[in-house]
């Protein structure tokens, strides 16, 4: 069988092509297959990433808890000190005025023994008392 | 019109429990409430003259005499008839109600104003008077209750719908509520629960309070509620009975959508009935034997142990099936994640290598439930070498623990939950069935954890974002290995989480197996 010199020239053309083709078929499923890796390591890394961000919210949420449930604790340490101080104060209070009314009954008593009534009856009960106080002897 | 109208069929009562159970109904705190009482054609003569003195004493009492006993359900729906209450209350006529039990009930009514069903915890009275038996009851589970009756008493429903549904319906009596529960909640917008016992169950011999075998009758009745339930739905699925009052619903997939099985293989060996055997090749071989459901593919997560040719002799049984994707980070988290990011199926099934199949039809019973609203994660038992349980779920009650681990399977566990398929806190992802979008919207695996800690960190993150998890007792999956312990991370984990320890919805009592103190 004959062939022309210009069907063999379109042959090696066309097989050069083909070979440059498939060439370029391997470079793109290769960039395809290095694309698809680089997704789906992007991929892990939002997963990661969002993972990381649902931790430190749960983590914020705790430490929230924790400070809100430490505040509550405070509020009702605070309350009970407050409490403490002011059953302190009105006890102290209670004390003063008791201390107060104390000395008003030993001012009271001190005018009453020295007023002469006091004094007078005190001379004429002498002779009872040392009667009693022999009486308690024999 | 009142807000809550209190529902009493009437029929014989003893007479003292009936009349312990009006004074708890006059001793509500919250007086906005009618009580319809249905008297059934009850032969003693006290019931009608009780009764007649009740209305007058309190303009708040209606009642109504049938001329002849129709039953249960016959005497509930002319209580009904009579109610004007925006709300249906239902109770037994020798049972109790808390004090306070309306005014609770108002009070969760005005947090969610959508709600058409709320039910509370409960307890019994013994014929002596002791109350026994508190029923702390989990959160909304729909999937429990087709399982048991668990929301039981107190149960109040929204009128319209109950109206809209038709009542109670002839041909369930004794299970009559569960059947009309059933019905309304395929209309309900919201189900409540509220936290407090609310209801006390009068144990009598003849009533279902005493004994699950009481009524025979009631459980038939109840499965046929369920059935009939499921095909409302159009859910094609078999109902039997799992136990006493319990049921077994398995459903059939009309779908068989595709899933990954995602498996992370490194070259661990370890003795399996006294032969040394290399665990990917052990779980690829169950996988092949064991299962009957064909739609699946397998992505073989690797680390950088198992030489190319070990990946290829592992992937050769699935027939071209099998995807090799080589993890760039070492850690199980990270394995699980590459697997996850090269899923590009809706389910996948989380599979470690440590695994073995017993049942063959494991992944269609999974895939029953996939389609449940708001479910991230379904998984079978684990069982060890031995046949005890060694996870049924995640519960966060007192601490996170494996629900139901050193217990036998015969054991149905407190009020039969270990029996059934519910809705729990977490489950364990050495072998589960999950919805990928929900793992992926959170995250995925955090690579802080390794694997039970990572199994409760997920839970909680799924948690949060408002999906739950399904453990299921029609499969049973055999776990070689039990050394995974978290006890190292428990103080990371508590650092994100503590706040939520001991708040598990699910699970409101301690499931862990307690040893005795002494021998």
């Amino acid at each position: 069988m004959l062939v022309s010199n210009e069907s063999l020239v379109d042959a090696v053309q066309r097989d050069a092509e083909l070979l440059r083709l498939g060439n370029e078929l391997r470079r793109a499923r290769e960039a395809l297959l290095d694309a698809q890796a680089q997704r789906a390591s992007f991929e892990l890394e939002v997963l990661n990433s969002r993972d990381h961000a649902v931790g430190q919210a749960a983590h914020i949420g705790e430490l929230r808890y924790r400070l809100l449930k430490q505040a509550q604790h405070q509020l009702i340490h605070d309350k009970n000190h407050r409490d403490h101080i002011a059953r302190l104060e009105a006890a102290l209070a209670e004390s003063s005025r008791t201390a107060a009314q104390t000395e008003a009954l030993r001012r009271e008593l001190t005018a009453t023994r020295n007023s002469t009534t006091w004094k007078l009856g005190r001379v004429l009960m002498f002779p009872v008392r040392a009667v009693k106080r022999l009486l308690r002897r024999g | 019109m009142p807000r809550f109208s209190i529902i009493t069929p009437v029929y014989n009562p003893p007479r003292e429990a009936f009349e312990h159970c009006v004074r708890s109904v006059m001793a509500q705190t919250n007086s906005d409430w009618e009580w319809c009482l249905a008297n059934d054609a009850s032969p003693d003569s006290w019931v009608a003259q009780r009764l007649a003195e009740l209305q007058t004493v309190d303009s708040r009492v209606r009642v109504m005499t049938r001329a002849v006993n129709g039953g249960i359900v016959a005497a509930s729906n002319d209580a009904i008839a009579m109610s004007n209450g925006e709300f249906l209350v239902l109770l037994d006529n020798d049972d109790e109600l808390h004090p306070e039990a309306l005014q609770f009930v108002a009070d969760a009514l005005a947090a969610e104003p959508k709600c058409d069903y709320l039910y509370s915890d409960e307890d019994k009275i013994s014929p002596s008077g002791e109350h026994f038996d508190d029923f702390a009851k989990p959160a909304w589970s729909p999937e429990r209750l087709l399982a048991q009756n668990y929301t039981s008493h107190l149960s109040v429903l929204r009128r319209s719908i109950v109206e809209l549904v038709g009542r109670f319906r002839p041909g369930f009596d004794g299970s009559q509520d569960y059947d009309l529960v059933l019905r309304v909640i395929e209309h309900a917008r919201e189900v409540v629960h509220v936290p407090q016992v609310l209801y006390h169950w009068r144990s009598l011999s003849t009533s279902t309070a005493s004994a699950a075998s009481a009524k025979p009758y009631a459980f038939i009745a109840a499965l046929k509620s369920v059935g009939e339930h499921l095909q409302r739905t159009d859910t094609v699925a078999q109902v039997t009975e799992a136990g006493p009052s319990l049921a077994r619903v398995r459903r059939t997939t009309r779908r068989h959508p595709a899933v990954t099985v995602i498996i992370p293989v490194d070259d661990a060996k370890q003795r399996i009935f006294g032969l040394e055997t290399p665990l990917a090749g052990n779980i690829v071989k169950s996988l092949v034997e064991k299962s009957t459901y064909t739609n699946y593919t397998v992505t073989l997560v690797a680390n950088k142990a198992l030489s190319d040719e070990t990946l290829e002799a592992l992937a050769a049984p699935f027939e071209g099936r099998a995807t090799i994707v080589r993890a760039r980070h070492s850690g199980l988290a990270q394995m699980l994640n590459t697997g996850l990011v090269a899923c590009d199926t809706k389910h996948a099934v989380l599979l470690d290598e440590r695994c073995e199949f017993i049942d063959s039809d494991w992944l269609e019973a999974l895939l029953g439930y996939a389609d449940r609203t708001n479910v991230a994660a379904v998984a079978p038992f684990l069982l060890d070498e031995f046949g005890m349980i060694m996870s049924a779920g995640i519960g966060l009650t007192p601490a996170p623990h494996d629900i139901a681990a050193g217990r036998h399977l015969s054991d149905f566990g407190p009020v039969g939950m270990f029996a059934i398929a519910r809705e729990v806190f977490g489950v364990s992802m050495r072998c589960a069935l999950v919805d990928v979008a929900s793992l992926k919207s959170v995250g995925g695996f955090s690579p802080e954890y390794s694997t039970r800690a990572m199994d409760t960190d997920m839970a909680c993150k799924l948690h949060r974002a408002g999906r739950h998890a399904i453990i299921t007792p029609l499969v049973n999956v055999r776990l070689l290995d039990d050394t995974s312990l978290m006890n190292d991370e428990i103080d990371s984990l508590t650092m994100r989480w503590g706040r939520v320890f001991g708040s598990d919805p699910y699970t409101r009592i301690d499931t862990r197996l307690r040893l005795p103190v002494s021998f």
